[in-house]
């Protein structure tokens, strides 16, 4: 790359004085700019830093995103770290204010004869902490994408072809969340109104052991396989997806060190449906559902085991089941709202562990969420959400939580 | 059976009439603007989708794009089909040529949005969504405004007569 090929491109907001125009006219039939527009917001799509040669293009974009959560007891909004009542001794209703998830991503784009090479490598800041609410607030660099698509061909590391493909907008995760990034070799097909992907994807067991503890074996030989067919209608959009899991341990350690001399394997499968369907002009209710048998890990951030091993080395799957659903209304073209519910839960096979753990295993999950959110200029959103939680562990005890969350974020 | 199979056949007869009016031309045209309204705001959502990768919203608003460049090719061919009477403005050959200008121009931004929605340029997408909105503006402004306009000065006129 010629430094003198390099032309410097600042992308600024084009069309604020195209809006004033629009709507400064004081016709007051319906006017093709109101057709068309429909919004006082600008039209928008992206801003950010674009260097480019003759061949490619290198963008660099991001987020800045501040958090301020109040939560009652203080835990983490996981299927799995909600607190128990009987351990929720922590504080309540301390401030925490953070902005480790904000993002910086940088992307290229190569024309070839097989089309556009394009290649995305995106961080935040939720690596490990290396300072402290005292005095930096340092957090560290974590990669989350790293991939390069060409033609239907998808390869690095990115998101599962599992994950949900329509997601709630809400500021906290739903407690069913299907959710894993991974290294992946990925074919994907697009037509006009379908399109299909079939996924290699890194595999990882996850076995709860006697100890009611969640460990992985190591011991993967095949990758875990995905097929998924997204179809995109005039009112929405709707994907179904498909997991095929090779469960194995080969004389894996468990958690209290005992080292096993036999192997074992399983077949786990799941299917994860999602869909987002219009209603009343912009308003949406978006759903998603799984069930699988060995689905483990790729639901409520492994807040569950794909299965239990014995002192034996036997694996026994377990089935999962869980669901969410959420209506989006929008009170005029700035402010919108979600209200969703969202349930998780597990079949645990309790045979081989002893009653005292008990209270290490998570049975069920449920939670609540309503937000206002509110766009007031372009890529900026202002928002306040409550949350409410519930987990159910496999000893009887209950735990809840509340927690109340400020953002506010802009991408560049 | 008789009164059912004529009564099916007047509605159907007058379903293939109302679908050649004018009146029924400016309710797809206004469902085809509703389209682009959908697709422009749907665009402009992509960027809040928190759960996707940066290509995966650029994967999003590529298949908008191609929409968006579908439905406006549409909406061209409609508007280079209108007939001159359906114009309600002077019916002389400037005003037409005009008017059909402001089609072909649409047609060629819809080409225009394809093309760069199939190569992933989306940084230049604004700019025809501009371009697009210009000329529908400019479009509503010499046409219907003016329609407006000589319908108020009939109003006028007939109400000074019956005064």
């Amino acid at each position: 790359m010629k430094p003198s090929t390099i032309i410097l491109v600042v992308t600024t907001p084009l069309l604020l004085s195209l809006c004033t125009t629009l709507f400064a006219n004081s016709y007051s039939a319906p006017s093709v700019t109101d057709d068309v527009s429909g919004s006082k917001a600008p039209v928008t799509l992206q801003s950010g830093i674009k260097l480019t040669t003759k061949e490619t293009q290198l963008s660099i974009g991001g987020r800045i995103q501040l958090h301020s959560i109040y939560a009652w007891p203080e835990g983490a909004f996981y299927a799995g770290k909600i607190p128990l009542e009987k351990n929720s001794a922590g504080e309540h209703g301390q401030l925490l204010m953070s902005a480790k998830d904000s993002r910086l991503w940088v992307k290229t784009r190569t024309p070839t004869k097989y089309g556009p090479i394009r290649a995305l490598i995106e961080t935040d800041f939720l690596g490990t902490a290396s300072g402290t609410e005292t005095n930096t607030n340092s957090h560290g660099l974590r990669l989350r994408h790293a991939y390069v698509q060409v033609g239907s061909l998808t390869l690095g590391q990115t998101n599962s072809a599992f994950n949900a493909y329509v997601t709630l907008d809400t500021i906290s995760f739903a407690i069913n969340h299907t959710f894993v990034r991974q290294p992946l070799i990925r074919y994907s097909k697009e037509y006009k109104t379908l399109a299909y992907d079939i996924s290699l994807e890194q595999p990882e067991t996850t076995l709860l052991d006697t100890s009611a503890a969640i460990i992985t074996p190591k011991d993967d030989a095949a990758p875990d396989i995905i097929t998924r067919l997204r179809y995109y209608p005039s009112w929405g959009e709707a994907s179904v997806a498909l997991i095929g899991r090779y469960i194995i341990q080969d004389k894996a350690t468990l958690s209290d060190g005992t080292q096993l001399t036999s192997s074992d394997a399983a077949f786990g499968w799941g299917t994860n449906i999602s869909a987002k369907i219009s209603t009343y002009k912009r308003d949406d209710i978006r759903f998603d559902v799984q069930y699988g048998v060995g689905l483990g890990r790729y639901t409520s951030f492994n807040s569950f085991a794909a299965g239990t091993i014995d002192n034996r080395g036997t694996i026994k799957l377990q089935s999962s089941l869980g669901g969410h659903i959420g209506y989006r209304h929008w009170w005029n073209k700035e402010l919108h709202s979600t209200l969703a519910i969202s349930y998780i839960e597990t079949k645990n096979n309790l045979q081989n562990i002893a009653i005292s753990n008990l209270d290490k295993v998570n049975k069920n999950a449920s939670s609540a969420q309503l937000n206002l959110l509110w766009i007031p200029l372009k890529n900026a959103l202002v928002g306040i959400e409550y949350d409410k939680a519930i987990r159910h562990v496999e000893s009887g005890d209950i735990g809840y939580m509340d927690m109340v969350v400020l953002l506010m974020r802009y991408d560049f | 059976m008789i009164k059912l199979l004529l009564f099916s056949t007047i509605l159907l007869y007058s379903g293939c009439v109302v679908k050649e009016s004018p009146q029924c031309k400016a309710k797809e045209h206004m469902i085809k603007s509703e389209d682009l309204q959908h697709l422009i705001h749907e665009i402009d959502m992509v960027v809040y989708d928190k759960y996707k990768s940066e290509l995966q919203r650029d994967n999003k608003r590529q298949r908008y794009a191609l929409n968006l460049a579908q439905t406006i090719k549409e909406l061209a061919v409609d508007l280079e089909a209108v007939s001159p009477q359906e114009l309600h403005v002077t019916q002389n050959a400037e005003n037409i040529k005009i008017f059909k200008s402001f089609a072909e121009e649409l047609s060629a931004d819809a080409q225009q949005i394809q093309n760069i929605a199939q190569n992933y340029e989306l940084e230049n997408l604004p700019q025809y969504l501009d371009s697009i909105q210009n000329r529908c503006n400019a479009c509503h402004a010499t046409f219907r405004d003016n329609r407006k306009n000589n319908s108020r000065d009939n109003n006028k006129n007939f109400n000074r007569d019956t005064k």
